[in-house]
């Protein structure tokens, strides 16, 4: 005999079916927009054309390089600089960890904009390296790495493991190379592509620190938007997403994988 | 009485056997403003098991941390093998550490987490694989070196960690409650392995348990520790037999204890109740010294042979109420509350009595202690000394040993 959902249950599959209604309908009205000849006349009216794609592409293609490159710069910065600053506030290293626990989490609450203005005032001259556009995008992720790994790397079965490797004779490099990483692979992996796929498509603070020569991806997106072609902001926007969502995807699979070792364990 | 592990230390340093193989002295911890261990001193000789037991909080983990380079301590030195290392960073005490979870590295076979050790030491290359398979012989883990930690059972993983531990030959071995993770059922046997996995591997060991039975099942020595102070070290029996104070017979033997004072060459409880020191008291010379007429004592009753419970009065019982019963099998664990006679003031102690009927709650039976299960020991001193949690400051060996060479 099957049981029947409860009410509880029957209100989260409802609440699941809206949120994927307001998250697909834009999805697919984007993607008929535009595949659409000209979308003013309706959807799919006068057939289907992939030239809108092949202008988007025209507009992204240069973008691409400057787009990894920066991301790359922010995955460094994060590795660096933010990996070891979740370490120390997991093992409370910091002085008033809590404290700057909750000031990591800034730049979720300050607009992009308040934070891309607050940069370039600071430094215009590291504005024309592009350095400033790493800073700003490192601040933007540091919210989401600082959540990712505290927590793995606070776990007390990896700090037992790490005080047992000291006693066996490995130093802080053999640990955190034998250790720790191996423990914290799945969370890192994930933490790391969230942050890719935010870099690649941050735009509000990149607006204000940006040098011409490191324009990314999304001010291409923007430039197709402010050519009044919905149809060609519309496949820009398709082909984002296309770049992107397996990153995110891939990012939500590692961080539940991680959770199933955890309980399995 | 009172006889210190460890003398105290000369101007000129302690003096440091090479043979032992852990001296503590005068060893102390604080987190913060709350002293974690205070003043411990030991000895542990070569290839000797100690016990290190004592209630949850009472400072034993942090003890071990402290031996295992963990932690430094506040105060007082640890030498290993003769070699001072108080200020020595883990990774170079060469320590066998088994924390209560194994701390197994997940993602290493069992044949790499026991040679883990082996390269972080850097053992030549070609000597690492005959000290690996050594270790997995010891504790026959052999048919399992390529399995991951999580294809094992507890207690394959445990002698895992111990394999991993030993494989680095260590100076002390650590083990951490080491079978505390395991199911009941299991414990018993693990208990049997465990120990002659200890005897085969002929290390200096140092168990900590909250588990009296398991320490006086696997270790040579019984140190007993409270709020942070080692109160009693012997050996088994000695711990056994010997209580230096109520809390280490109750701790240890699970005893009841009684208040006393010496009068007339026996135990006065109260005062319808003596014990004569001839049938009660200790045997040694020395012990019985102690007890001189006008001395406080305490009264031992340990729950198997201390007592035994009788319908209607016998010669030297105490009535007293059933006020619980708990099913062990072939017999009963009764707890029972002595009822005052006559006009007796003192107070009404329970005992735990283990017999073979049952009796309901509430019953009124005739309590007779026993000889064979109860005795009579000098009450310890006052306090010279008092800790935070106003603790007395000092070990104390059981008053028929002396000073341990």
């Amino acid at each position: 005999m099957t049981r029947r959902p409860g009410h509880r249950e029957w209100v989260g599959q409802a609440a699941l079916v809206v949120v994927s209604v307001v998250v697909l309908v834009p999805i697919l009205g984007t993607v008929l927009v535009s595949v659409s000849p000209d979308a003013s006349r309706g959807p799919l009216v006068g057939g289907v054309t992939a030239d809108w794609y092949a202008m988007a592409w025209q507009l992204l293609g240069p973008k691409v390089g400057p787009t990894l490159g920066v991301t790359a710069a922010v995955l460094v910065g994060a590795v660096l600089v933010v990996l070891p600053l979740c370490h120390a506030l997991a093992r409370r290293l910091v002085p008033g960890g809590a404290v700057v626990r909750q000031v990591t989490m800034l730049p979720l609450a300050v607009p992009g904009v308040a934070l891309g203005l607050a940069l370039a005032a600071s430094d215009p001259g590291l504005r024309s390296s592009g350095g400033l556009l790493v800073v700003g995008q490192l601040l933007i992720v540091v919210p989401f790495l600082v959540a990712g790994l505290v927590p793995p790397l606070a776990d007390p079965d990896l700090v037992e493991a790490e005080r047992v490797a000291s006693t066996l004779g490995a130093g802080p490099t053999r640990r955190l190379l034998t250790v720790t990483l191996p423990a914290i692979r799945l969370p890192l992996a994930a933490s790391l592509l969230i942050a890719a796929a935010l870099s690649i498509g941050e735009f509000n603070l990149s607006f204000f620190v940006v040098p011409p020569a490191h324009q990314t991806a999304p001010f291409a997106l923007y430039s197709a938007f402010t050519t009044q072609r919905l149809e060609l902001g519309a496949a820009g926007s398709v082909l984002f997403g296309v770049a992107l969502v397996p990153a995110a995807v891939t990012a939500a699979l590692l961080a539940r994988s991680s959770l199933s070792r955890k309980e399995h364990r | 009485m009172t006889t210190l592990q460890i003398p105290p230390t000369e101007a000129s340093g302690p003096s440091v056997p090479v043979a032992d193989a852990l001296v503590l002295d005068g060893v102390g911890h604080r987190y913060g403003t709350t002293q974690a261990v205070a003043d411990v001193s030991l000895r542990l000789a070569p290839g000797r098991v100690l016990a290190l037991v004592g209630p949850s909080g009472c400072g034993k983990s942090t003890l071990l941390r402290l031996v295992a380079g963990l932690l430094t301590p506040s105060s007082g030195t640890v030498h290993l093998a003769g070699e001072d290392a108080t200020r020595l960073r883990a990774e170079r005490r060469r320590i066998g550490y088994v924390p209560q979870s194994y701390a197994l590295f997940p993602h290493l076979s069992v044949r790499d987490n026991v040679a883990y050790g082996l390269a972080s030491q850097k053992v030549p290359r070609a000597e690492r694989p005959a000290r690996v398979q050594e270790a997995l012989e010891l504790t026959r883990m052999t048919p399992y070196a390529d399995r991951a930690p999580s294809q094992l059972s507890g207690g394959q993983r445990q002698r895992v960690a111990l394999a991993r531990a030993l494989a680095v030959r260590p100076r002390v071995l650590l083990l951490d409650e080491p079978l505390s993770a395991l199911d009941p059922q299991l414990r018993e046997g693990m208990r049997r392995d465990l120990r002659g996995l200890l005897a085969a591997a002929d290390c200096s060991t140092i168990i900590v348990t909250h588990d009296q039975a398991e320490a006086l099942a696997l270790a040579d020595e019984v140190a007993v520790m409270r709020n942070g102070r080692l109160v009693q070290l012997d050996d088994v029996e000695g711990i056994w037999r010997r209580p230096v104070d109520p809390f280490v017979a109750e701790f240890v033997a699970g005893a009841a204890t009684l208040p006393a004072v010496v009068v007339d060459g026996a135990a006065r409880v109260d005062a319808d109740w003596h014990l004569p020191l001839d049938d009660f008291g200790p045997a040694a010379p020395s012990a019985r010294a102690a007890l001189s007429d006008g001395t406080p004592c305490f009264v031992v009753v340990r729950p198997v042979g201390g007592a035994s419970l009788h319908p209607a009065s016998v010669a030297g019982a105490r009535p007293a109420e059933v006020v619980d019963v708990e099913p062990r099998g072939s017999s009963w664990s009764l707890r029972v509350r002595l009822l005052p006679v006559g006009a007796s003031t003192a107070e009404r102690p329970e005992l735990t009595v283990t017999s073979t009927d049952a009796h309901l709650p509430g019953r009124t039976l005739w309590v007779r202690l026993d000889p064979e299960g109860t005795s009579v020991h000098a009450a310890p001193p006052a306090p010279t000394t008092t800790s935070p949690h106003g603790d007395r400051g000092t070990a104390r060996r059981s008053p028929t040993r002396g000073r341990r060479s």
